[in-house]
Formats: C-alpha cells, structure tokens, sequence
C-alpha cells in the first residue's frame, strides 16, 4: 500500500459515509454525487459546516459547503410533521451538523477496524464566503478532494481534506462498515 | 408510566427522537447539551430512562453519568447511550458507569422501542 492508495480509499470511503448518512437522516433522499475535478476547488457557498478526525498519522477534515436558502427544502423530510415555524438557517447548520458527526462516528468505526485509532471532534459550524472556507494551507503533505452532491433541488459541496502526520504507506483500510452492524449491545 | 429524558446537541435529531418516542406512548424531557441533562437529572425528577449522546459541548455523555452517579441521581434509572462512537474504550466506560445499552447513530425507531420494551419487560 502506498500512501497515494491510502489516501484515495480515505478520501472515497469518506465521500461514500457522507452521502449515505446524509441519505439516511434525510429518510431516504436519493443523494447523487458528482466528481469535481478541480484541484483547488474555490466554493461559493454562504455556510460551512465542519469536523475533524485525528490520528496518530494524520489529520482528516470533512467539510460541508451550503447555501442554507437552497437546502432548507431538506428539512421537509426531518420533520415529517411540519417544519418549526420561523427562522431556518439554524436548523439547516443543525442537520449538517448532525450529518457530519454521523460520517465521523462512522468513519472512526472503519479507522478502528483497520486497527487505525482516531478521535473526532465536535462538529463546528461558519458563516462567511469563500475566502474565510477556503483552504489556503501550502503543505505537500496535505491532500483534498471534493464532491458536488445533489439531493432533489439542493445541493451542496461535500470536501475530504487530508494531511499527513507520519507515514501512511503501512496503512490499509478494512473493507466498509456495513451499516447498523453493530446497531445495538446490551450490558 | 414510562419518562424519557433525551440528551443531544442537535435539535433535528432531538426533533425525530422525541417523536418517535412520544408516538409510542412515552413521556419525553429533552436536554440540548450534557450541563443541561446534569441539571434536569438533579432536579429531583426521576427518569425511568436517560438516553445520551456522547459527543456534546459543555459535558459528554459519560461525564453526565460520572457526575450524576457519584450523587446517586442514578439510582432509579436506566441508561441507553445513543451516539455515533462506538469505541470498546468508550462501551467499556459506560458498562462501568451502569449503562444498560449502547445503540449506534444512526437508529433505527424499531430497534430503540424494542429495547425499551426488552428493559421494561413490557
């Protein structure tokens, strides 16, 4: 394994736990997903919404970018009984959240199966332009793909960033959690 | 009659979670971070269930336990950790700290109201 390939799997495995936890908590959205083969992708999306996982050898940051105004139809399908009243860019910010801690938990599920450990954060939340979300790191060592996903009307962009901390090579991911496999353990 | 308190830092999903429980006939509390989940456990209500998230500001899941334990607030109640790590390192904390069951994000509405049901003897 080198570490190219590692990080390749990191980044495709990553994109694949998004879209399908995005999936699951928008109730079974069919989510499409669309390569963007810009390497220094400049987004222009109003919100950002972002965790981070971190191991011994690397740093990994999941990164949604949206415009909440064009995302807020999403919300239809949490509340199957009628949106809340009122302002929504909150609970927009709120879903992304919840849907980036989903891929993290499940990601550091894989990690730990591939007897990679890694803890994740709290998932954070800007609002701004693409100056402020940008990545402006010069580090060679720092590798980011990005996604376009597009559910029904909205869409939003979907960025795996990855920066090495120590040698990858020797690293190898297990083949893909398979969901609700360990759903439930009684004590 | 069953009380639930639910403690997470999300409101969707504290949204979905609270109806579904409610739906089943249960009457449900709700905590938006682990600090406010510590001050309801010690307010002198009793829960027959606690359902916490792990990951949340202000205290996670299990220093709501470590806290409220330690004052014997737990003393008649179950505790489900409902949360996206699934650690053995986390599990084996929670085993310790009393926790009855640990169910992954993302769930599924059945297999939480099985549980339920399995602990109530229902």
């Amino acid at each position: 394994m080198t570490t190219e390939r590692f990080v390749q799997d990191l980044h495709k495995t990553s994109q694949k736990t998004a879209a399908s936890r995005l999936q699951i908590y928008c109730s079974s959205a069919n989510v499409q997903v669309y390569d963007l083969m810009e390497r220094n992708f400049q987004p222009s999306y109003k919100n950002l919404v972002m965790i981070l996982i971190v191991s011994s050898d690397f740093y990994q940051s999941l990164k949604f970018f949206f415009n909440w105004e064009s995302t807020a139809p999403l919300l239809k399908l949490i509340y199957k009984n009628g949106v809340p009243e009122g302002e929504k860019e909150h609970l927009i910010v709120d879903m992304f959240k919840e849907v980036a801690n989903l891929s993290a938990g499940q990601m550091k599920r894989l990690l730990n199966k591939s007897n990679i450990h890694s803890d994740i954060s709290l998932p954070i939340s800007m609002r701004g332009y693409d100056d402020l979300f940008s990545n402006q790191s010069n580090n060679p060592q720092q590798y980011t793909q990005s996604w376009k996903f597009e559910v029904g009307d909205s869409n939003l962009i979907f960025t795996s960033a990855i920066e090495s901390r120590g040698d990858l090579s020797p690293h190898q991911l297990t083949e893909e959690v398979e969901d609700n496999d360990d759903s439930i353990e009684f004590f | 009659m069953i009380n639930i308190l639910i403690a997470d830092d999300s409101e969707t999903f504290r949204s979905t979670l609270l109806a579904d429980l409610k739906g089943e006939g249960y009457q449900v509390d709700e905590a938006r971070d682990g600090l406010e989940a510590i001050e309801k456990i010690s307010s002198g209500k009793v829960y027959s269930l606690i359902i916490l998230d792990v990951n949340m500001p202000g205290a996670s899941g299990i220093e709501v336990l470590e806290q409220t334990k330690n004052k014997n607030l737990l003393d008649k109640s179950l505790v489900f950790m409902l949360t996206t790590d699934a650690s053995i390192e986390l599990k084996t904390k929670g085993k310790a700290l009393g926790v009855r069951a640990w169910i992954t994000k993302p769930y599924k509405k059945e297999i939480l109201t099985q549980a339920i049901k399995k602990v109530f003897s229902l």
